[in-house]
């Protein structure tokens, strides 16, 4: 019994210290060295709709490498890459979304690849870089962001009455009198199409829209528009112009009743 | 009712009568107890030979095989104990055999320490046992680890029927309500050979209910978990009728729990490669509601018996949206109720009947069993795969419903050195898709098993020969599966394939080999050599699409070979005066393992990263366990266990995934009695060492301690009797990575502190 008893504990010592035995395989994960947009290798980039961007990718391994992944998403939510989360952005304008695999091979290289920009988007975008070696080991991503400007679009100024708290960017409304007014001023120098507005609650419960006809105008006004809002809580209120391009741009606020 | 009074229980030491013993016959799981001259009464038509069991708190039990009618009268001798000896008396469910012949570890846990240690569903209450650990998803879904192995590896047998659903995906827990549990069995070994393909690593086994000891029983068992302020209440009741010369017996039991979004000690979690925020820790949309009923009844006369058992569990959980589809703020978001379940969501509804009919004979038994089975589990969402939804898509994203028939047929012969015994096992399984996401096809699948078992005591008799062999057939037939792909709402002209038709067969033979001492009552030694097998599954043949349970693209190989291995155990141990202790080594040889294997290549659907394929390679695992248990004062129970599991893939010279860390598990009990009271207190500690060794791109985990700690209260008045159990869950409030939940993957840590609270009246 005793040598059974020696021979099982030494079984369990061999199985606890073969937990330190490493592989000679490639177990080592490839690199993304740089992403070089236009030929600067930053964390944000400036750029406008419709422009071809030059999008030049530096990755390696240290043995062989196998695909590289790039893909465009939108960045406006505050999500974050490699461990921490992002900055929130203004919400984007306009949808933009970009996948593509490449072949590489070696233990570097350089993926060269042009992008346009799409004509009726604005805001901002990740440009996400994923990569995997041969032997399946896969790459911390690396991503750089493309802030996207964009003149084409219609642009407005809003005049909010109570007016923008500055501290929490949120128009406060007594709830003893619970209405809200604000007017608009909406350009576009290719005319405008319709001007949309609506007032959601928190619960995703419609408590007013309009639409109001463009007719192609350069400049409009809304005037003042007042709405009285059911009870207490938070609304959240949007509008969009469209010009005659079919190119909109959106303007959001958030409304409480206290 | 007729009494047999020839069977007298009495003390060892003195020869009083002892009152209160609970003798048990395995075949009928009905208990009787001794009145206070010792006597115990038992049908008189019973005929053939039994195993009865003679149990008693605080006494050693005894096993002894009896032949009815008596022709001499006996009498049951029992000594006083400190140390429960669990290990040598129970019996094997499968060949009605004493556990202690058997070569393979097999435990049965107590009902009373399960309830200590309870957790929020069955697998991870059981983690507190050696060897044991389970692969979770949040709370509500888990599935056990035994020795590493879980899965398509580890079957769950109940009352001899195996559990089917969609048990491919680590995210799909066991469709099994967890207070419904009389009696069960874990087999830490091999177990293929008795219960087929899908429990090479090992089994649990339910054990068929428990016959009322009195005319009437009622129960009603409430839980409240803080975490997620888990809440319920599970209510049965049992009965028992004679009715001329036939005994019969049915319960009913009811349960409904619900629970609010799940809450976790961190500020942010990673999925495809974004880092988002998690406000107050809060996964949103992770509330749970269950209900699950099971009725059964069982009628004895004479030698024969029937049993007819119906489950019914209904499980509807939010799915949290940060992991369906490209992961968003505004998914994550809460909309400010923890209670409710909007999209994503998953519903599952799993549907058993079984029947039993056993005929005891003078030299043996005839067995038949029989269930169908019908798994349903749907999950809704918003369209997210782009390009694959129709413009008009509704919520339902993935629909599988499995429709699963099974039949067991035994028959054993007994003589005075041994068991024979010869079986036949018979499935049919049929899977039906749905939804516009793709994961697996529908398919149609058989399997054949014809075994042979002997159990053949040595001439020396100092201990058990026994094994057998097993022959196992199977087929698998899918037409494959192909979908139209959309752009800007515009149908493509041809489908795509996502998988082309697939027919297998497959053929196998497997068998065991053990020896079991057993003229030492105090001493375990075993030792048992199986070639197990394993037929492929079917996500591991034709899965293609993206998993979200396990938060990756997943490719089946439609070219698999069923899973070969060696396995072999060892147990020896000792029990002795107050304390007793084993230790089990193990080592497992797989020339075919099949596991998922990251590709050098990215998924081409759009919520897909790095793609993962199931391939085949030669693996050996190995480890053990080591357990002490000791009372170093009567009323303390303290034992304490190490375990370590080591996987090596020969192909790709690295770890296999979710295997258990190397973990030290203590528990401690002190129990007295106070004023017509029983109090508890207990701890619970487990420490965790770094699991390093893990498969390619799979992220290392660091060690963590971790401690549970609680009391319980039982008091009885008259014919009521209550229990209370309050629980302290990670008492230290650490913050913890646990590398067998698949939130691991996303860089989710455990729950912090959390309290329980469990409360049970029976009134008999």
């Amino acid at each position: 019994m005793k040598r059974v008893t020696k021979i099982s504990a030494a079984l369990l010592l061999v199985a606890a210290s073969m937990n330190s035995c490493r592989p000679d395989q490639d177990v080592s994960a490839p690199m993304v060295e740089a992403i070089i947009v236009n030929g600067i290798d930053e964390v944000e980039h400036e750029v406008s709709a419709g422009d071809v961007i030059d999008v030049t990718i530096n990755v390696s391994d240290n043995e062989n490498l196998k695909q590289v992944k790039l893909n465009i998403h939108s960045a406006d939510d505050g999500h974050g890459h490699g461990g921490g989360t992002g900055e929130v952005y203004e919400p984007n304008v306009g949808v933009w979304s970009y996948s593509k695999i490449i072949d590489v091979s070696g233990t570097a290289a350089n993926v060269n690849t042009s992008l346009t920009i799409p004509v009726d988007i604005k805001g901002h975008w990740h440009i996400e870089i994923m990569v995997i070696d041969a032997a399946g080991n896969e790459a911390e991503e690396a991503f750089t962001t493309l802030h996207v400007e964009n003149l084409g679009l219609p642009t407005g100024v809003f005049v909010w009455n109570p007016t923008i708290s500055s501290t929490d960017q949120l128009v406060h409304v007594p709830s003893t009198n619970p209405q809200v007014t604000f007017a608009g001023d909406i350009t576009d120098a290719d005319g405008l199409t319709s001007l949309y507005w609506a007032i959601y609650s928190e619960a995703g419960v419609l408590v007013d829209a309009q639409m109001i006809d463009g007719s192609g105008l350069i400049n409009m006004s809304t005037g003042n528009i007042q709405v009285t809002l059911p009870g207490s809580g938070l609304y959240d209120w949007t509008f969009r112009a469209t010009d005659q391009n079919g190119y909109y741009n959106e303007w959001v606020q958030e409304v409480i009743v206290e | 009712m007729p009494v047999l009074s020839q069977i007298q229980i009495r003390l060892a030491d003195g020869g009083q009568p002892l009152s209160d013993v609970a003798v048990s016959a395995h075949q009928w799981g009905r208990v009787a107890m001794s009145d206070e001259h010792g006597n115990a009464k038992l049908p008189i038509e019973w005929k053939g030979e039994f195993h009865l069991h003679f149990e008693k708190v605080g006494y050693t039990a005894v096993v002894r095989d009896v032949f009815f009618p008596l022709t001499d009268s006996i009498i049951i001798l029992m000594t006083s104990t400190n140390i429960e000896m669990r290990q040598l008396v129970i019996e094997d469910a499968w060949s009605q055999r004493m556990q202690s012949n058997r070569s393979v570890m097999t435990i049965q846990p107590l009902l009373s320490d399960m309830r200590l240690n309870a957790s929020q569903n069955f697998a991870t209450t059981l983690q507190y046992i050696p060897g044991i650990m389970a692969i979770q998803t949040g709370v509500g879904i888990a599935k056990p680890v035994i020795r590493g192995m879980s899965g398509a590896r580890v079957a769950l047998i109940d009352n001899g029927i195996k559990q089917e659903g969609q048990q491919w995906g680590n995210d799909h827990g066991w469709e099994l309500d967890q207070y419904e549990l009389d009696r069960i069995e874990i087999i830490k070994g091999p177990a293929s050979l008795q219960y087929g393909s899908d429990a090479a690593g090992g089994a649990i086994v339910i054990q068929p209910h428990l016959w009322p000891i009195k005319k009437n029983e009622f129960e009603c068992r409430s839980f409240y978990a803080s975490n997620n302020q888990r809440e319920g209440s599970s209510l049965s009741y049992k009965t028992k009728r004679k009715i001329g010369q036939m005994n019969w017996a049915m319960g009913i039991r009811g349960t409904l729990a619900r629970s609010e979004d799940y809450r976790l000690p961190t500020e942010q979690y990673t999925y495809l490669n974004r880092t988002l925020p998690l406000k107050d820790g809060i996964l949103n949309n992770t509330a749970t509601h269950e209900r699950h009923v099971t009725a059964w009844m069982a009628m004895i006369k004479g030698q024969h018996t029937f049993r007819l058992i119906y489950r019914k569990y209904h499980l509807q959980s939010g799915l949290f949206p940060g992991i369906m589809g490209v992961p968003t703020l505004g998914a994550v978001v809460g909309d400010g109720n923890a209670s409710n379940i909007g999209l994503p969501s998953a519903e599952v509804i799993h549907d058993k009947w079984m029947a039993h009919y056993h005929r005891q004979q003078h030299n043996g038994f005839w067995q038949w069993e029989s269930g169908v089975q019908y798994n349903q589990r749907a999950e809704l969402a918003r369209p997210h795969q782009d390009g694959f939804a129709p413009p008009d898509a509704d919520s339902l994203s993935l629909q599988l419903q499995l429709l699963t028939f099974q039949t067991n047929i035994k028959k054993q012969w007994r003589w005075e050195r041994g068991v024979f015994m010869l079986g036949s096992q018979g499935q049919y399984q049929n899977n039906r898709r749905g939804g516009v996401e793709f994961l697996i096809p529908s398919f149609s699948q058989w399997q054949t098993g014809l075994f042979a078992w002997l159990e053949l005591a040595s001439a020396s008799r100092t201990g058990v020969w026994s094994g057998g062999v097993r022959w196992d057939q199977s087929g698998f037939q899918t037409p494959g599966f192909a979908q139209f792909t959309y752009q800007n709402g515009v149908q493509s002209s041809e489908q795509w394939v996502r998988r082309s038709l697939v027919n297998r067969r497959f053929q196998s033979i497997s068998g065991a080999w053990g020896w079991s001492q057993t003229d030492r009552p105090n001493r375990i030694f075993k030792w048992n050599v199986a070639r197990s097998f394993r037929m492929p599954q079917a996500a591991e043949l034709t899965i293609n699409g993206v998993h979200h349970g396990s938060f990756r693209h997943e490719e089946g190989s439609p070219e698999l070979r069923p899973e070969m291995g060696w396995q072999a155990d060892l147990t020896v141990g000792h029990q002795e005066g107050n304390q007793s202790w084993h230790c089990a080594p193990f080592f497992h040889y797989y020339s075919s393992y099949i596991y998922l294997s990251p590709q050098a290549e990215f998924s081409y659907l759009p919520d897909g990263g790095q793609l993962y394929r199931y391939l085949q390679a030669p693996v050996l695992m190995t480890g053990g366990e080591f357990f002490l248990e000791k009372h170093i004062w009567d009323p303390l129970h303290t034992d304490i266990s190490v375990e370590g599991v080591f996987t090596y893939n020969q192909k790709t010279q690295l770890g296999l995934p979710f295997i258990p860390p190397v973990q030290i598990k203590s528990n401690m009990v002190y129990e007295r009695e106070w004023k017509e009271r029983t109090c508890k207190v207990f701890v619970h500690a487990r420490k965790a060492f770094a699991q390093n060794r893990t498969e390619r791109n799979e992220k290392t985990t660091p060690g963590y301690f971790v401690a549970n700690a609680g009391a319980s209260m039982q008091c009885e008045m008259s014919e009521i009797a209550m229990e209370w159990i309050l629980s302290v869950n990670n008492v230290f409030n650490q913050t913890y990575f646990n590398n067998l939940s698949n939130y691991r993957w996303i860089q989710l840590p455990e729950q912090g502190r959390w309290i329980q609270v469990q409360c049970c009246i029976k009134i008999q």
